[in-house]
């Protein structure tokens, strides 16, 4: 029998070391395209402000890069050591992406940080600005490569399975780059990035306004980032509602679940504002709804019925039930690749195979499996609503916050009169954890959202990780959390210190390495 | 002049000479070797014992699980050949 131990502690792993990865990963996104504004107005206008401000939220950028860099190579390996029957299955597609962002993003974006840092007096003004531009244009193309690997874990498109080599192959590179979910996926996440970056300058610098430190450069670097800022919370939101058209489009059961929807309901379906989700019942317990509006939001048209839980699960039951004579077929066939019957039910069967595979974890032969095992399997091809509902508002809930707080610090930036709103600044500082909290739920929907499997409706997580020990997984679990945790107490170290300098850690005393 | 100062005033020849001209490339060389062997090592105690083979045949009994095979997972699919 399949070990779970084995395969949830797989899954902790790599959900501990993909969040502490992106941790440090949107600030780099973020401040990145900040640092471009920055130096832009240094070139445009030609004043040192804007170039102090360029190499100090610079040096914040460099030692936040470093640590995302650090934290994210060790999870490349992890599909080799912990999934290797997923990396099998699906490698020559999944690591095409992953390839060409180590190669080309990756190096793009490193080569230009190590010119960035060191290239101030070797290089002219508008060499240097294209440098940052190619850094935050690497930075970002890393993000969109990476996007279209998970991707298409979400949505598997352009690829074929193979029962020879026992492996899912490319047959569309186009429709894997083009990836409607990909794209959507990319958008948003980049855009969350962007709201990071420009709240964390937008935080620190009023930290400085209200202790009136280095008020000039706060004062700028407040502008910006509350500009930047107001149209990454926009765009965010306006991209998060892509994010969930194309989730309803590709994983019903996502939605359902995200949306605590049991039932079917005529269409335009209503929204639950807030409920307390019953899982044994299979009910919520109380609700809060607005009419119609998920209906519009998530299919965009008045006639379109979306489909409730129990109908998903219903619909799932009877794939479970294809899928397992795909199975049966294919076993059949690599014994005898020339039986006839086991062909032609292969053919027929083949796009449920994934739904029979979910039962292999009640029954290692499929041709034992019992209804009961069948309805377990259905069962579970919906993840659990609950811990759905819940990240998803509060990821919507940060969002708009945010927003107001940004669509403030924007009003009062135009008016100039920012410096005088006490609660604004104080508000500014205390929200800089927020972006991250949203980031972290926002990254639990998809992926959680995502179960029972790797590959959507491909190949369960159960059937994916590498034959372990579990002994050997707490060891290297207990390894990466605690290096990791170092990790991160050395960026809040080097963060709070370089932060309580402000500009004044550009002077070669205080950072001897000028970097 | 004393016998010292003749000396040190003498250009160096050889590869004294050669590693006084490139020191930073030669500091950069040792870094890289002691990396290289730092994780030839790690990978030779921690990696390399873990591999888990896996081939079509592999898969398929993972997958699809021939009644003649469960797959039991435990130890026994290690590969341990280094
Ligand atoms: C306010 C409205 C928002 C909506 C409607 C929204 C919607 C969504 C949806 C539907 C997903 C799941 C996508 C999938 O499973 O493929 C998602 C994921 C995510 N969200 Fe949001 N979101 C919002 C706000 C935010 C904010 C404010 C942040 C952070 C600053 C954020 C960061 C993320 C991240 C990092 C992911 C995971 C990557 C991805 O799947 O795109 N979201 N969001």
């Amino acid at each position: 029998m399949i070990d779970s131990t084995v395969v949830d502690l797989s899954r902790l792993q790599f959900a501990a070391t993909a969040m502490y990865h992106f941790l440090f990963v949107p600030l780099t996104l973020g401040l990145s395209w900040l640092l471009v504004v920055m130096e832009t107005a240094y070139v445009m206008s030609g004043k040192e402000i804007y170039r102090d401000m360029t190499k100090f939220w610079g040096k914040l950028y460099g030692i936040n890069f470093a640590l995302g860099v650090t934290t994210g190579i060790t999870m490349e390996f992890q599909f080799g050591t912990n999934w290797a029957y997923y990396s099998h299955y699906v490698g020559d597609i999944f690591g095409a992406p992953l390839a060409i962002e180590g190669l080309m993003a990756f190096f793009l974006e490193s080569t230009m940080v190590g010119l960035f840092f060191f290239g101030w007096q070797r290089l002219s003004k508008a060499g240097h600005l294209a440098v940052t531009v190619l850094m935050a244009l690497g930075t970002n193309l890393s993000a969109v490569l990476i996007l279209i690997a998970n991707g298409w874990m979400q949505d598997p498109v352009g690829s074929t399975f193979n029962p020879v080599t026992m492996r899912m192959e490319l047959v569309d590179f186009a429709a894997l780059v083009f990836n409607p979910v990909a794209q959507s996926k990319f958008v948003h996440t980049v855009a969350a990035g962007y709201v990071t970056g420009s709240l964390f300058v937008l935080g620190i610098s009023s930290w400085y306004l209200l202790k009136g430190l280095h008020v000039e450069f706060a004062r700028r670097s407040f502008r910006i980032a509350a500009a930047f800022g107001l149209a990454g919370c926009l765009s965010v939101i306006v991209l998060g509602d892509e994010s969930g058209y194309a989730v309803s489009e590709s994983q019903k059961s996502k939605l359902a679940a995200i949306e605590a929807m049991w039932e079917t309901e005529a269409a335009p379906a209503g929204f639950n504002l807030l409920a307390w989700p019953n899982e044994e019942r299979q009910a919520n317990d109380w609700e809060i709804r607005i009419p119609y509006v998920l209906g519009l939001i998530a299919t965009r048209s008045v006639s379109e019925t979306l489909p409730g839980i129990k109908e998903i699960r219903a619909a799932n039951r009877q794939r479970i039930e294809s899928g397992v004579q795909a199975v049966l077929a294919l076993e059949a066939l690599r014994q005898n690749p020339a039986d006839a019957a086991a062909k032609a039910s292969f053919a027929k069967h083949q796009q449920d195979m994934g739904y029979g595979m979910l039962v292999k974890r009640y029954s290692p032969d499929l041709a034992q499996a019992t209804p009961a095992m069948l309805d377990q399997a259905a069962h579970d091809s919906v993840p659990r609503v609950a811990p759905l509902f819940w990240t998803f508002r509060l990821m919507v809930l940060l969002g708009f916050a945010m927003l107001l707080l940004v669509g403030l610090a924007f009003w009062y930036s135009v008016k100039n009169s920012f410096q005088q709103k006490t609660w604004l600044l104080r508000w500014a500082l205390w929200f800089i954890p927020m972006p991250w909290i949203a980031i972290q739920s926002g990254w639990f929907v998809a992926e959680y959202g995502r179960q029972p499997w790797t590959v959507f409706g491909m190949l369960p997580t159960h059937l994916s990780a590498s034959s372990l020990s579990a002994a050997s997984l707490w060891g290297s679990i207990a390894g990466f959390v605690g290096f990791y945790t170092l990790l991160l107490v050395a960026e809040m170290y080097l963060m709070f210190k370089y932060a309580r300098l402000g500009p004044a850690a550009l002077q070669p005393a205080a950072a001897p390495a000028n970097a | 002049m004393s016998a010292q100062d003749v000396s040190s005033a003498r250009p160096r020849r050889g590869l004294s000479a050669f590693l006084a001209r490139h020191r930073l490339a030669c500091h950069l060389a040792v870094v890289l070797l002691l990396k290289i062997i730092l994780l030839r090592v790690l990978w030779l105690n921690y990696v390399a014992p873990y591999r888990v083979a896996v081939d079509e045949q592999r898969m398929a009994q993972q997958l699809t699980g021939s009644t003649k095979q469960p797959i039991r997972e435990v130890h026994h699919d290690r590969f341990d050949g280094r």
